[in-house]
């Protein structure tokens, strides 16, 4: 009781430091050589493709996994080798693994019937508690297999919660659920980690999930780091091409670096024309690549001769086709010499401007455009 | 002491032994100790009898050439063994495979599938000696009885008997083994194939018959194995309809018998029996790898097609055709004769004089009992970790282990049974008959056990276990409260495989101990005495004694309770 206690202490105090963590599978690196510091209640939500090693990240700090190298550290405590009964972290798996034959009750006091921690009136004060939590109050006793997807995510919260840990460790906890349940959700389990004061790690390959609820994101790429950020900073300012390529919907432009200046970056593309772009610290001559997020593009009608566009960035191109989004439309435009179709988001109210086939002024600010080494 | 305290020191009990039972060392002790005792006590025996024989190499060859009937004899014990499991199991695979697909991918309504999987299942329920009389009954002709009704007194050779009497003991399995891998190969795969084109035929045997091959290599090396262990429905078979020809079993019992009759205890006889004994375990062990082998390495050709062929094969009317024709094997090769002996009863009541040995009757089935819960208890204790280490720790010992633990149930059981008497004999640490068939028993059914939890465990997900860590639990409270319950009923189905095996087994308990008469044997020998109305009443009384112990055992666990932690 009282190392759990101490454990307790050190995790609402002391920042996660990861330092070297290395973890091969047979001859494949699975995580490689990470560093990283994770904040006391802090939201932190692991984003990446398939394969990029976020579940393997999780599994180890959870302790599920033992590191080839390196070590996990909280406050002057090394926790690499404690083992995940003693961790006081709390896992909740893809599947929410809800043990089948017990009921919603049975399932949500595992953990202090386990662990002794609690006698039996407070164990039936906590279910009560932590159940009216996560809105599930009437349902009790339902087993797992009687819930919906949403329900059995809310039980598996609700047993994360009653463990008592300072930690949350969510491997893609909304990856099941319908988008409207999943938007529903993740919010609330934000709200639900915030109020308790605890520090959740929740990995997770949707974007938009993750720009919603973290408090930082790391981007992670066959087990290396991409960027660590606040949500803002990874969509706006993306460090390297894969972060920018990665979050959110972009057209990808190659070319060569032209010039540099103070103020800019010119890159020429095979087209010949001329992109300018924000200053970047790249030499003149390199092959760059450019992301142009959709919603930066800005489209103007041909025959619309009153609003002609001014400045850098101008192109003339034909509209080949039109993707109804609902609220939004993506318009995509052919630019003469281009290889890739330019996509333009525009409200959807718009589209009829944009007629399939006639010609429009495309423009792109300089400050969205970065140029960024090819991979 | 009251029930709640009772319950509390339970709980303290099991609180201690979890602390004390979860720590590494002692789990790696545990371990350690249950692979030495599987070495030991299952495995042992077989190695044993190699190398007595190669140690009596001499002796052996000198026997032989001073009795040469005795190595014509085991000539041709061997010869009947692998030509009646080579044609059961082709005829089997031949018959079984339409009816497998007819169970699984078939579109019989709810109720007739489960009525066509009970009459499957129905024949399992006998004690191959049973089974044995029922098929001379019916088949054969049995001299100094009047035949029942229908009987149809057409076969009185050796081989196609012997054909007739596998058929009922080895297709239940292997239709049984067949549907259920089918049963896991995506339907939808063979439905993609047929959207592009392929006619059913065509798209069963590009598509999903390459994917059975493993099931197909399965069920071959389980009929094999079935038919060449089996000894009790041989001899009552060859008995019933006094055929004497010798099959490898068949010599064996005859041969232990020899040894251990107390009035002309006749020793010689042992090096020549472990030669016949070694001599089925190779030709097991050659048989099971020949057909795997096939299995694997047999090209389907998936690349062409014989379009017009194929589409005929395709139509309604060879699929009631072929179905028919399964279903008339089932009928007609595989429920009748085993359940003639039904038709018998009356008849044998009418003329037989009712003079049973009671004592012996219900002391043959006690010891019957006795042995099989015994054995079966053992293989529970051993079994269980034993499943669990295969399939939770991944490495090259448990790989080891995973091959090694099918070996006592390729083997022929009375091959099994006389090593382990050999063994056993050999330490004088023990003579007691009864310890020596509960070891036989134990060595023969323990796989049942161990595949079984190893199955058990490929379902449950890792995924719970490692939450269970997660939220604090130690290794045997993740045991006793994730891994026991979901793979409880695996464990049941291994418990009641392996008590119907062992108390219909006759093989290695006449190879282990002579004189040790459990129900089986008993049946046996009132069919060499040619009392075929008290056989019959035996057959039923352990056909009623099993059915209940396995009626307890479902009733007990079978249902599936919620466990409060």
């Amino acid at each position: 009781m009282k190392f759990r206690q101490e454990l307790w202490k050190l995790y609402t105090e002391n920042s996660i430091k990861i330092r070297n963590l290395t973890v091969k599978f047979q001859e494949k690196t699975v995580l490689d050589n990470l560093h990283l510091t994770i904040h006391p209640k802090e939201y932190l939500v692991i984003l990446g493709p398939t394969g990029a090693g976020k579940t393997t990240l999780l599994r180890t700090i959870a302790g599920l996994l033992k590191p080839t190298q390196g070590n996990i550290v909280i406050g002057n405590f090394d926790i690499t080798n404690l083992p995940p009964e003693d961790r006081e972290v709390a896992y909740l798996p893809q599947n929410y693994s809800l043990f089948p034959y017990m009921n919603v009750r049975d399932n949500v006091l595992f953990s202090p019937r386990v662990k002794k921690t609690k006698t039996d009136n407070e164990m039936t004060e906590l279910v009560t508690e932590v159940l009216d939590m996560v809105g599930l109050k009437e349902r009790y006793d339902a087993f797992p297999n009687e819930l919906s997807g949403g329900m059995m995510q809310r039980v598996g919260l609700a047993r994360a919660i009653a463990a008592d840990t300072k930690i949350f460790l969510l491997d893609e906890p909304l990856r099941a659920l319908d988008a409207r349940l999943n938007i529903q959700l993740r919010t609330e389990i934000r709200h639900l980690v915030k109020d308790l004061g605890i520090t959740c790690l929740h990995v997770t390959h949707d974007q938009d999930e993750a720009l919603s609820i973290a408090d930082r994101i790391l981007v992670l790429k066959e087990g290396k780091i991409v960027q660590m950020g606040k949500p803002a900073t990874i969509y706006n300012r993306p460090q390297n091409y894969f972060a920018a390529y990665f979050i959110g919907e972009s057209t990808s432009l190659e070319g060569v670096i032209q010039e540099i200046t103070d103020e800019c970056t010119i890159v020429l593309l095979p087209s010949n024309h001329q992109l300018i772009c924000r200053p970047s610290e790249l030499e003149k001559g390199v092959k760059v690549k450019i992301l142009a997020k959709t919603e930066t593009i800005d489209l103007n009608p041909i025959e619309d001769s009153n609003h002609e566009f001014q400045g850098d960035n101008i192109f003339t191109g034909e509209v080949i086709d039109r993707v109804f989004l609902g609220k939004f439309s993506n318009i995509l435009v052919k630019i003469e010499g281009m290889n890739n179709p330019l996509i333009a988001r525009i409200s959807s109210y718009d589209v009829d401007k944009f007629k399939l086939n006639s010609l429009v002024q495309v423009k792109i600010e300089p400050h969205d455009l970065t140029p960024f080494l090819e991979e | 002491m009251t029930f709640k305290q009772r319950k509390i020191n339970a709980s303290l009990f099991l609180d201690y032994f979890s602390a004390f039972s979860s720590s590494r060392l002692l789990s790696k002790i545990f371990y350690f100790f249950v692979l030495a005792f599987f070495l030991f006590l299952i495995l042992t025996p077989t190695v044993y009898v190699i190398f007595y024989l190669f140690g009596q190499s001499e002796v052996v060859i000198a026997y032989f050439q001073t009795q040469p009937e005795a190595f014509n004899m085991i000539q041709e014990a061997l010869f009947y063994s692998v030509s009646v499991a080579v044609i059961v199991s082709i005829v089997d695979l031949i018959f079984g495979i339409p009816l497998a697909w007819l169970l699984v991918r078939g579109m019989l309504s709810g109720r007739i599938k489960t009525i066509l999987n009970i009459l499957i299942e129905l024949p399992l329920a006998v004690p191959t000696a049973g089974l044995g009389l029922s098929v001379a009954l019916f088949w054969g002709v049995v001299p100094g009885i009047s035949s029942p009704p229908f009987s149809l007194r057409i076969i009185t050779s050796a081989l196609p008997i012997l054909v007739l009497f596998h058929f009922t003991t080895t297709f239940p399995y292997v239709v049984r083994s067949l549907a259920a891998i089918l049963e896991e190969i995506d339907v939808y795969l063979e439905i993609a194939g047929r959207t592009c084109g392929a006619s059913s035929f065509t798209a069963a045997r590009t598509i999903t018959f390459p994917l059975f091959r493993s099931g197909v290599a399965t069920s071959l090396i389980l009929s094999l194995a079935k038919s060449l262990s089996d000894t009790g429905g041989v001899m009552s078979v060859l008995s019933a309809t006094q055929i004497s020809v010798w099959t490898g079993t068949v010599l064996i019992g005859t041969w232990k018998h020899e040894i251990d009759i107390p009035a002309r205890v006749n020793l010689d006889l042992i090096p020549p029996l472990a030669f016949l004994c070694v001599a089925m375990i190779f030709i097991a062990l050659i048989l099971m790898s020949t057909s795997r082998l096939i299995a694997k390495r047999v090209k389907i050709p998936i690349k062409k097609v014989w379009y017009e062929t194929e589409r005929k094969l395709s139509e309604k009317r060879s699929i009631t055709t072929r179905n028919t024709l399964a279903i008339v094997f089932l009928g007609l090769f595989v429920l009748i004769p085993s359940f003639f002996l039904i038709l018998y009863i009356p008849i044998g009541f009418t003329s037989s004089s009712l003079q049973v040995d009671w004592f012996r009757f219900f002391g043959s089935i006690a010891n019957s009992l006795i042995v099989s819960i015994v054995a079966t208890t053992i293989n529970v204790l051993l079994g269980v970790p034993l499943g669990i280490f295969i399939s939770r720790k991944k490495n090259r010992i448990s790989n080891f282990f995973n091959v090694l633990v099918d070996i006592p149930y390729v083997v022929p059981s009375s091959a099994l049974g006389f090593s382990v008497g050999l063994f056993w004999n050999a330490q004088q640490l023990i003579s007691n008959q009864l310890f020596f068939v509960i070891m036989a028993h134990s060595a023969m059914t323990f796989p049942f056990i161990v595949r079984n939890v190893i199955g058990g465990l490929e379902d449950l997900d890792l995924y719970y276990e490692e939450t269970a860590r997660t939220l604090g639990a130690r290794n045997f409270q993740i045991f006793y409260l994730i891994t026991l319950p979901i793979i409880k009923f695996s464990i049941i189905a291994g418990i009641i495989m392996s008590f119907t095996r062992s108390v219909g087994e006759t093989g290695a308990t006449l190879a282990v101990a002579t004189g040790f008469e459990t129900a089986p044997v008993f049946i046996v020998n009132l069919i060499n005495e040619h009392q075929f109305f008290n056989a019959s009443l035996a057959i039923i009384a352990l056909i009623v004694c099993t059915s209940l112990v396995i009626l307890v055992l479902r009733t007990t666990f079978g249902q599936k309770k919620v466990r409060r932690v």
